[in-house]
């Protein structure tokens, strides 16, 4: 068994809860306070994809997991692109509880296709456990319509309740072998 | 490997790795492998991407920087958290090697230590950042605020403790008409002239930007000085002159109701009536017409109130002598369409009844509505309770009875809740009027019910059977009793007409019907052509034989009379005796107040077996009468059922006129 690691990154505005998925998915824990991310921190997990072509050969590789967990973006400070390179895949994360950083999504997008042409994302809007559930669809649903043709999914997630954690990497893992 | 350059790097404080074209690690400076994750693979030989993850996926990199298209690659702050110690940041920096000849270490990665600078840069992130997200809560939450005072329907206005306005909603510019930059810093006096009395929910009279009066309900708090905050008064007002309106006219319809339980007659209640319409509805004139006569062309004032602090009398007066036709005017065409009308503006109306005298007197608004109820005045009120009449009655088909106007110096605009009411008014004032007009005949029908049992039973025994004592039998020791019975009625039956028979006993009996009356004594009855008469009962009297005994020469008069002005021969019998009777009414039906006992038993006797034109008297009429007038003795004979009886024959008083009674 070869194990293949895989680069991704998890991109969005500060406090969206980029650091608290990454806990949820690799460790299992959540915290409420808000500790901000300077700089990156690589987490590692392995996976064993769920392919469902059996018969390929490697299909039962592991895939080992290097998530990075970049800074938020910041009216100060916008994200390095240099910390993108490489990256096969993006979780490109937002606040549902702060609009504001669900209109930044698109720039996220650009931001991460600029440096990776053919990376592939998927959307998370975090803090789903926030908000009324109606309104929960209605905004997956609008990012779906505005974002269908650039992204693999769109998801509405909670690190607090585990919510979409572990279907968002996965997700994402999967296409990117 | 350039060993000045490393050495260079070493007296810096900067760690380093070399590697080869494969990112295999060739060399590591002393204290690198601190920075690996984990450390212990920081080691020659091992694949720079195991400690150091950060490396993988930068191929392109690599091979960029060898071939020199760039010049190097960084990657800032990248963050260790070794268990239980403090965070390591470093930076990562990649370029080539100076050194051509060593085939081995083609690549220099530079690994600079950062974590004071990044610890301290952290802290700063994290303040601004957590600043950032407050200011975003508070924002959301005044927002949220705000909203919430956009969206609540009632009114919210803040003041400072002297009454300045400095806050209002949404509601508040709504409803005073007022822009928010024209209340604000304005006293609030501004739309209320009462804000000091408010305190309680109830009803304060405001004023809008266009001058119309509001109703509202307000709740009025101080507001606690807090920090920067000054303290002030918050209110809470809610409009309720819809709902006060309503109260009114609510109130309006339970004054007049009450008007109309407490007075006698419409007469009487229709100036109370209209000057309270008046007053609920701020009209300054109102009259009530109704149609003159029989002939219903034109209606007629009935009456009306006029405001008192306003000089109308005059055109009131004129009011009171015109006459208005069917479909002439306001009133005219209410009167004739049956539904209430309203003018906001009667010079502007074409056909105004009076019109120049309205306009002078300074009367702009008008309206008028109708009267209705049951057509009861045309038709014959019902007289017996026949079943059919009453079902009549009930159809009765609904006319206007009379027409209300209201005239007014202010200008009232239409007002459809108004003309509603005003409309049930109408029917409420109809069926008053119907009300009236009921009790009215039915009074008469029981004046009539009266006098008609009064003729069948005396007065007191007709009370005590309207009270509802269905036998009456009273014993009465001493009454006169007398039978008159017509001689040669039966002789004459043969000769007229059966008409004219009953028309002979009736003249007779009624000449006799008004002697009962002159000698205040209670006919009985009459039996074919006999007439029964007692005295001394329902009420007891003591003259009660001398009554009887007038009576009875005064009958014998009028016979005398009738004879000569008829030429007819009839004579009388009369008998008459004294004692106890059972005198009552029994039985339900055709009943008649009767008398029982050996007392009328004996005076039919004496009537029966007396002589023509002669007053046949028992002794104990004889007794109770021989003082006072003149007798002659029969003689005895035999009476049924009581043996021999000596009689005498009345013939007249003894002393002074016959009848002076």
């Amino acid at each position: 068994m070869v194990t293949v690691s895989r680069k991704m990154c998890l991109i969005g505005d500060f406090g969206v809860g980029k650091t608290s998925l990454i806990r949820r998915f690799v460790d299992g824990q959540f915290s409420d306070k808000y500790l901000s991310t300077v700089g990156v921190k690589i987490s590692r997990k392995t996976i064993t994809p769920q392919i469902e072509d059996k018969t390929a050969d490697n299909s039962t590789n592991d895939l080992q997991l290097l998530i990075w967990d970049l800074e938020g973006h910041t009216k100060f400070k916008a994200i390095a692109p240099s910390y993108l390179q490489g990256s096969r895949g993006a979780l490109i994360v937002a606040d549902v509880s702060r609009p504001e950083t669900i209109e930044r999504i698109p720039e996220h997008l650009g931001l991460f296709f600029s440096v990776n042409p053919q990376g592939c994302v998927i959307i998370a809007l975090n803090k789903i456990d926030l908000i009324d559930p109606e309104k929960a669809v209605e905004l997956v649903q609008s990012s779906q319509s505005n974002y269908a043709d650039k992204v693999l999914s769109v998801y509405s997630t909670s690190a607090k309740t585990g919510k979409y954690v572990e279907t968002i990497f996965e997700h994402l893992a999967m296409h990117m072998t | 490997m350039n060993s000045l350059f490393l050495k260079m790097l070493q007296a810096r404080g900067s760690e380093y790795l070399t590697l080869s074209e494969q990112i295999i690690i060739t060399g590591t400076s002393l204290k690198a492998a601190r920075f690996g994750d984990p450390p212990e693979q920081v080691l020659v030989g091992v694949d720079a991407t195991f400690p150091f993850p950060e490396l993988l996926g930068l191929e392109d990199i690599f091979q960029a920087i060898l071939s020199g298209e760039i010049a190097n690659f960084s990657l800032k702050a990248i963050v260790r958290l070794p268990r239980d110690q403090p965070p390591i940041y470093f930076d990562i920096y990649l370029f080539a090697a100076v050194e051509i000849n060593d085939q081995e270490s083609r690549l220099i990665c530079l690994l600079e230590d950062a974590t004071e600078r990044r610890v301290l840069e952290q802290e700063l992130v994290q303040n601004s950042n957590e600043m950032n997200l407050l200011v975003n809560k508070l924002q959301q939450a005044k927002n949220y605020t705000e909203k919430i005072l956009a969206s609540i329907g009632d009114v919210l206005i803040v003041t400072d403790a002297h009454g300045i306005i400095k806050t209002v909603n949404r509601a508040t510019i709504n409803l005073f008409g007022y822009r928010e930059d024209e209340l604000i810093d304005q006293p609030i006096l501004l739309i209320t002239r009462y804000p000091h009395f408010i305190g309680s929910l109830v009803a304060t009279n405001c004023i809008t930007k266009t001058g119309d009066a509001l109703a509202v309900s307000f709740s009025r708090s101080t507001l606690e000085a807090v920090n920067e905050i000054s303290p002030g008064i918050v209110y809470i007002g809610r409009n309720i002159t819809e709902t006060k309106r309503q109260q009114e006219r609510q109130e309006l319809q339970y004054a007049i109701a009450q008007i109309l339980v407490v007075s006698p007659s419409l007469n009487q209640s229709v100036p109370n009536i209209i000057e309270t319409i008046c007053q609920y509805l701020d009209w300054d004139l109102g009259e009530l017409w109704m149609p003159k006569s029989l002939d219903n062309t034109q209606l007629g004032f009935i009456g009306g109130w006029h405001n008192p602090t306003l000089s109308l009398t005059e055109l009131v007066e004129n009011q009171q002598q015109i006459c208005i036709g069917y479909n002439k005017g306001m009133a005219g065409r209410v009167w004739a369409k049956g539904e209430p009308d309203w003018i906001i503006e009667i010079a502007d109306d074409l056909e105004f009844v009076a019109k120049d005298l309205l306009i002078d007197n300074d009367l702009h608004s008008a309206f008028s509505f109708p009267i209705i109820g049951n057509s009861l005045a045309n038709k014959s009120l019902p007289e017996s309770d026949d079943h059919a009449r009453e079902d009549d009655f009930i159809g009765c088909e609904q006319i206007v009875l009379g027409v209300m106007t209201f005239f007014s110096r202010k200008s009232h605009q239409l007002d459809l809740d108004q003309l509603q009411i005003m409309k049930s008014i109408g029917y409420q004032l109809g069926q008053y009027i119907n009300r009236k007009q009921t009790e009215a005949a039915l009074y008469i029908q029981q004046e009539k019910t009266n006098k008609l049992l009064l003729n069948i039973l005396p007065k007191s025994i007709a009370n005590r059977l309207k009270e509802d004592e269905i036998t009456i039998a009273d014993t009465f020791d001493d009454v006169t009793v007398l039978f008159a019975d017509l001689v040669g009625f039966t002789q004459l039956s043969s000769q007229v007409s059966a008409t004219e028979l009953v028309e002979i006993l009736n003249q007779v009996f009624s000449e006799f019907d008004r002697l009962t009356e002159l000698y205040k004594l209670e006919k009985i009855k009459t039996i074919g052509d006999c007439y029964m008469v007692v005295g001394g009962l329902p009420e007891r009297d003591i003259n009660h034989p001398s009554a009887i005994a007038n009576m009875a020469l005064h009958m014998q008069e009028i016979i005398i009379e009738f004879n000569e002005t008829t030429k007819h021969q009839l004579s009388l019998r009369i008998g008459i005796n004294t004692g106890s009777v059972i005198a009552g009414v029994i039985g339900l039906k055709k009943f008649i107040y009767d008398l029982w006992g050996d007392t009328v038993n004996i005076a039919s006797r004496m009537e029966s077996q007396g002589l023509p034109n002669l007053i046949q008297v028992t002794p104990t009429s004889y007794d109770r009468l021989k003082e006072d007038y003149r007798f002659s003795e029969r003689g005895p004979i035999m009476v049924k059922g009581k043996g021999e009886m000596k009689t005498y024959i009345l013939e007249g008083r003894k002393y002074g006129q016959l009848f002076d009674t």
